[in-house]
């Protein structure tokens, strides 16, 4: 891939939980560039630090308990990092869009669906209501709502959930960020309407050029969106390659279980698929060795003492294990 | 919106007539009538005498006969002639409805005004010592009973310190202008108010919190918009809606603690009224002061219906 400028660039970056019974250590020392228009997928199980890795960086986690422990988060040549909290303001839809899981709970329930959309332009461009209402009808047309002037008057229950996830979309275009965040968008859907939404996607980025960072645990889906992928587990990143190179030659023995646990058109149905044993750990102490290691079948010695570092392998194709 | 709003009526209307028969079988229940209380002061009792005072008071007819009399007298807005005064049950009521409304409208007013808004604090401040304060006072205040707090404050308040009057709703003499009225108030309503706005208080911190933590306030938070509106435009306006059928289901409570209460301080309302009705058999007055009561509850329930619809858009468009 021909090297173009970066956009966000995000360095040593670790992320905790502390209550008082216990400290969860949720992202632990993560680096990666994110360059301008590409779409790069974070892969993951539940509570691998996928999603707390993004919404931190806008702080969009309770902080207390979170806290950011170390590291920097470079965007246009400012630490999102050690901004204090009333500074990243202004940074939050205008620069960086979110897409949320569940659009059913993400919307505000009582409040109709244009009055939600307008209101982060209004606040980041001192716009009229007027000027962006419009904004927020051209963005209707453009995610294919039908009847979009309408729409906009309905609250979130009388949308249908795709068109509700459309309309999120939407929302999250709405100030023209530079970036956009995109936490499991698809995973509350069906899966008809689950391509729609990747299909659009696709569209929007060819149209309007966008960075994404598209959170899944579902790596069907990221493969054909995401430029590059990056695989997380228990807050590390253990394996970072292009999209084809990633599903073509998995080098993690954590990345290869899961693709190994994909259901494939090929195969005998009959067949039960392969899982990988054991669960995730609870992540409420730093590993000395390999986080994977309990649940690794090519364990040695030293993955218990020792945690692998990434490293590269080829040109774009990094992994974190010794084996390599 | 028109529509739900007529059908909520609708349904009213039946309810009252059930409640209607329920106050009447509840006073025939009762065992004794106005002529016994009547005649239980008098020495001699001439049974012919009585015979013809409860023909004169219809009391000879059937229960049934009785009842359809009495509802077809109220449909056209006589509630009937007290037993024992012989003036109108309407008058009766017309004229202590006033002070009692008064009583509970100011009581609830400052319970919502003060309770939700502490409340809304003490979730925003979880775990404060502000937080800890204010769930140690609602605990206390929802453990107290009404008439409890009442004597408390007339012994703190009007024995020991006298600042406020114990009884009545003017000064003697007085014809009752608005300082002398809310002067009178302050106690009854200082008492009705403690164990409301310990709920209001309760109710009002685990809406709120609950909110704080829902998907569209992150949401909210994430488009960029002022902290400020995030919490008043998203959290608050979703956590009053639990908070308005809770004051809704308050005002028959807070109905009767004001009966409880204008004992104790002899404010001149409905609940004296009840207490002598009760004690004299005065059964027109009595069943008058319930159907009224009733009307109150209902009208409230309904208030509370469509105020829901007003502020939850889910009910509304159903």
């Amino acid at each position: 891939m021909e090297q173009k400028e970066i956009l966000l660039q995000v360095r040593d970056y670790r992320v905790a939980f502390y209550t008082r019974e216990a400290t969860v250590y949720a992202v632990n020392g993560i680096n990666y560039d994110l360059h301008k228009g590409e779409t790069l997928g974070i892969v993951g199980e539940s509570g691998s630090g996928k999603t707390v890795s993004c919404m931190s960086m806008l702080k969009l986690i309770s902080m207390p308990p979170g806290k950011i422990d170390s590291g920097s988060v470079l965007f246009g040549g400012v630490d999102l990092a050690k901004l204090k909290r009333d500074k990243i303001r202004p940074y939050r839809g205008k620069e960086i869009g979110v897409i949320f899981q569940d659009p059913m709970t993400a919307f505000n329930q009582v409040i109709t669906i244009g009055e939600q959309m307008i209101e982060g332009h209004m606040a980041h461009f001192r716009s009229s209501r007027k000027e962006a209402l419009a904004r927020a009808l051209s963005l209707f047309e453009l995610v294919g709502i039908p009847s979009p002037e309408s729409r906009l008057k309905d609250y979130p229950f009388q949308f249908s959930g795709g068109m509700r996830q459309r309309a999120m979309i939407a929302m999250a275009l709405m100030c023209d960020p530079k970036m956009l965040i995109a936490d499991e968008p698809t995973t509350a859907l069906d899966v008809t309407i689950q391509a729609q939404i990747v299909d659009l996607v696709k569209d929007l980025r060819k149209q309007i050029g966008t960075s994404i960072i598209w959170i899944s645990h579902d790596l069907g889906v990221v493969a054909s969106l995401a430029d590059r992928v990056m695989v997380m587990y228990a807050g590390y990143i253990i394996e970072s390659a292009s999209s084809d190179d990633l599903y073509e030659r998995p080098l993690h023995p954590y990345t290869k279980g899961l693709l190994e646990s994909l259901p494939s058109m090929n195969e005998d149905a009959s067949k039960r698929l392969t899982s990988i044993g054991g669960m995730p750990p609870y992540m409420n102490k730093l590993n000395i060795g390999c986080p994977f290691a309990p649940r690794c079948k090519h364990v040695m010695d030293k993955c218990l003492k020792e945690n692998p570092l990434l490293k590269p392998i080829s040109a774009d194709h990094l992994v974190a294990c010794f084996l390599m | 919106m028109l529509r739900y709003t007529i059908r909520r009526i609708l349904i009213a209307i039946p309810m009252l007539l059930v409640i209607t028969i329920i106050i009447f079988s509840l006073a025939k229940l009762l065992p004794g009538d106005a002529v016994s209380a009547i005649m239980s002061g008098e020495g001699d009792i001439n049974a012919e005498s009585m015979r013809q005072m409860r023909e004169n008071l219809g009391l000879n007819d059937t229960a049934f006969v009785q009842y359809i009399k009495w509802l077809f007298r109220l449909l056209t807005g006589d509630l009937g002639t007290s037993h024992i005064t012989f003036t109108k049950v309407s008058e009766m009521i017309g004229v202590r409805l006033g002070p009692t409304i008064l009583l509970m409208g100011t009581s609830l007013v400052v319970s919502i005004l003060i309770g939700v808004t502490l409340g809304i604090i003490s979730a925003m401040k979880q775990y404060s010592i502000l937080d800890n304060i204010l769930t140690v006072f609602a605990f206390l205040g929802r453990s107290v009973p009404v008439f409890f707090v009442g004597m408390f404050l007339i012994y703190y308040l009007a024995l020991i310190n006298p600042v406020f009057p114990t009884n009545g709703m003017v000064s003697i003499g007085a014809n009752g202008g608005f300082k002398d009225v809310l002067w009178h108030m302050f106690l009854p309503a200082l008492s009705l108010s403690v164990l409301r706005i310990a709920e209001f208080l309760r109710y009002s911190r685990a809406s709120m919190l609950e909110v704080l933590n829902s998907d569209y306030v992150w949401t909210a938070r994430s488009k960029g918009i002022k902290e400020r509106n995030v919490i008043v435009k998203h959290a608050l306006r979703n956590a009053l809606i639990p908070i308005v059928t809770l004051i809704g289901l308050n005002i028959p409570v807070l109905f009767s603690g004001a009966m409880i209460i204008e004992q104790v301080f002899q404010w001149p309302g409905l609940g004296s009224a009840f207490n002598n009705a009760i004690t004299q058999r005065d059964y027109p007055l009595l069943m008058g002061l319930c159907f009224i009561s009733s009307i109150i509850v209902l009208l409230s329930n309904l208030v509370t219906d469509l105020a829901y619809a007003f502020v939850d858009p889910r009910i509304r468009y159903q």
